[in-house]
């Protein structure tokens, strides 16, 4: 196993650090299993669900 | 006078009452950091000079009839991780800044502003990348409790400087549990506010999304104290929320009755047994102050952790991205390894984690929080682990063990919820539980842990 990316490429802004295989062995499960969960969230998310909702909730908050 | 042993409350009122000058009390600091120092990497630097010449300035104030605070003369310490004007902090690294910051972080300003002096920049996780207090360039923290354990991470340092009566109060950061797990383990109180509240602005950041600047202390007043005075707006961070800061310490004597502490059974059952005794004990406190313990659920606390690491991972990775692929041999293997991860991480899961993050916490507010004031968990899911046992570099062990260590920690960064971390009544090796308040509920975390800490009395490691 080379890379975990679907396009089989190396990712372009590692440069030229090499991550070895056998760590990439472990980073290829793990990214899945995350990959997995943001498919599953994002199929339920709000088209319109945005980074700023989050700071509108914080503040929506009455103390 | 031994100030050692003192509350910054109290030592700023013995040094105002000049019962103690301020050179005395920051010589003994020093002291006490020199000696505990060898037992347990507390410190990067001793800012000896620096700090005592601090000192004699604030006495000279005094003279005058000048009190600049309500920390005047306060010898103080944090983590290596914030500009102040003229220095490099070390980062807890081999890299670090090329030039010295041309001014100085907003918090520690404004603690220094109320009258405190910084004698020492402290251990930390390189980076603040890890929450065990292993760091393979500056050596790994030792716990003062007992050495052959870790410190929790990444704000090491400060929790063992406070747990060791250095000092009485200390910054520290927090990104999955950072000032939680070392207070925690080093048997003190922290406070990692509402995302929003404290500003970060010359602070090293890791992950934006996540990083939370907070006090650690052996006293509850301390710590109403401290975020007192480092949070609320900031011209220099504009992601500070502009609401009003309340006045923390005067809120502290408020009754806890009836305050409904959530606790997830099924959540907390994750934690080793002898944990949830401690657990359990500690809760039995807060009812006997008159807080009433209720049933709640986090539902899906899994899928909300691999969000957070979906908002943190590609954070860290484009930050970290130059160093990296020019200077991959100067980081530490851990933090490298993890490093490395966020890289492979699609800007499509990367969004759909930020995107997601209010949705989920209304969800949580209106599910977890209806019926509840706060929320208890354990702050480490196990009993500390030594040194040894976690030593596990950049290998196949990491993200398991270091997920282990995160389990109850890290998720709240994502909620951006504040969380008190409390120590549990003494039992030789030290834990804690956390207290997870509505957002800008501070004040509410402060008076249970205030009234908690009536029962259960801080006590300082005697290490040296």
């Amino acid at each position: 196993m080379t890379s975990p990316t679907p396009s089989g490429q190396r990712p372009v802004s590692l440069g030229d650090h090499q991550v070895p295989d056998e760590r990439i062995a472990l980073i290829a499960p793990h990214i899945a299993m995350l990959a997995e969960t943001a498919r599953a969230v994002g199929d339920r998310l709000p088209l319109e669900a945005d980074a700023t909702d989050m700071v509108a909730v914080l503040e929506g908050e009455v103390e | 006078m031994d100030t050692t042993t003192l509350a910054a409350v109290d030592l700023a009122a013995a040094i105002r009452d000049k019962k103690v000058s301020s050179v005395e009390a920051t010589k003994a600091a020093l002291a006490r950091l020199e000696a505990v120092h060898g037992a347990t990497n507390a410190v990067v630097t001793l800012e000896t000079d620096r700090a005592l010449a601090a000192a004699a300035e604030a006495d000279a104030a005094l003279a005058r009839g000048e009190v600049r605070g309500p920390l005047h003369g306060v010898p103080l310490a944090h983590k290596d991780m914030f500009d102040r004007t003229g220095k490099i902090a070390s980062w807890g690294a081999k890299i670090r800044r090329a030039a010295p910051a041309k001014s100085t972080a907003t918090p520690i300003a404004r603690l220094e502003a109320a009258g405190s002096h910084q004698i020492a920049a402290l251990h930390l996780t390189e980076f603040a990348f890890g929450p065990t207090g292993h760091n393979y360039i500056l050596g790994h923290a030792r716990n003062p409790w007992d050495t052959t354990r870790i410190t929790g991470g990444s704000s090491s340092g400060s929790a063992i400087s406070v747990a060791t009566g250095a000092v009485p109060l200390a910054l520290g950061s927090d990104t999955a549990g950072s000032l939680r797990l070392p207070a925690a383990a080093c048997g003190v109180y922290s406070l990692k506010g509402t995302w929003t509240r404290v500003s970060r602005a010359g602070a090293m950041p890791l992950s934006p999304a996540l990083d939370c600047v907070g006090p650690l202390a052996r006293d509850v007043r301390d710590l109403a104290l401290a975020m007192k005075l480092i949070s609320g707006a900031d011209g220099r961070d504009g992601g500070v929320s502009a609401r009003p800061v309340p006045d923390y310490p005067a809120l502290l004597g408020r009754p806890v009755a009836g305050l409904r502490i959530g606790v997830d059974e099924k959540l907390v059952s994750e934690a080793d047994s002898s944990v949830q005794k401690r657990f359990e004990t500690a809760l039995r406190v807060l009812e006997k102050a008159g807080a009433r313990r209720v049933s709640v659920t986090f539902k899906n606390w899994r899928e909300i952790d691999h969000l957070t690491q979906l908002a943190q991972l590609p954070e860290v990775a484009s930050a970290h991205g130059a160093f990296l692929r020019t200077r991959a041999a100067d980081y530490g293997p851990q933090v490298r390894a993890r490093i490395e991860y966020g890289h492979y991480i699609s800007a499509a899961d990367h969004q759909t984690a930020i995107r997601a993050r209010g949705t989920i916490l209304a969800r949580v507010l209106a599910e977890t929080y209806a019926d509840c004031d706060v929320t208890a968990l354990p702050t480490f899911a196990d009993p500390l682990p030594t040194i040894a046992e976690l030593d596990v570099g950049g290998g196949p062990k990491l993200m398991a063990a270091m997920a282990r260590v995160i389990l109850f920690t890290r998720p709240v960064n994502y909620l951006g919820l504040p969380a008190l971390t409390i120590p549990y009544p003494h039992d030789g090796v030290p834990n804690g539980f956390q207290l997870i308040g509505r957002p800008f509920a501070e004040s509410v975390l402060l008076r249970l842990a205030a009234a908690y800490q009536k029962d259960v009395k801080p006590e300082i490691a005697k290490v040296a």
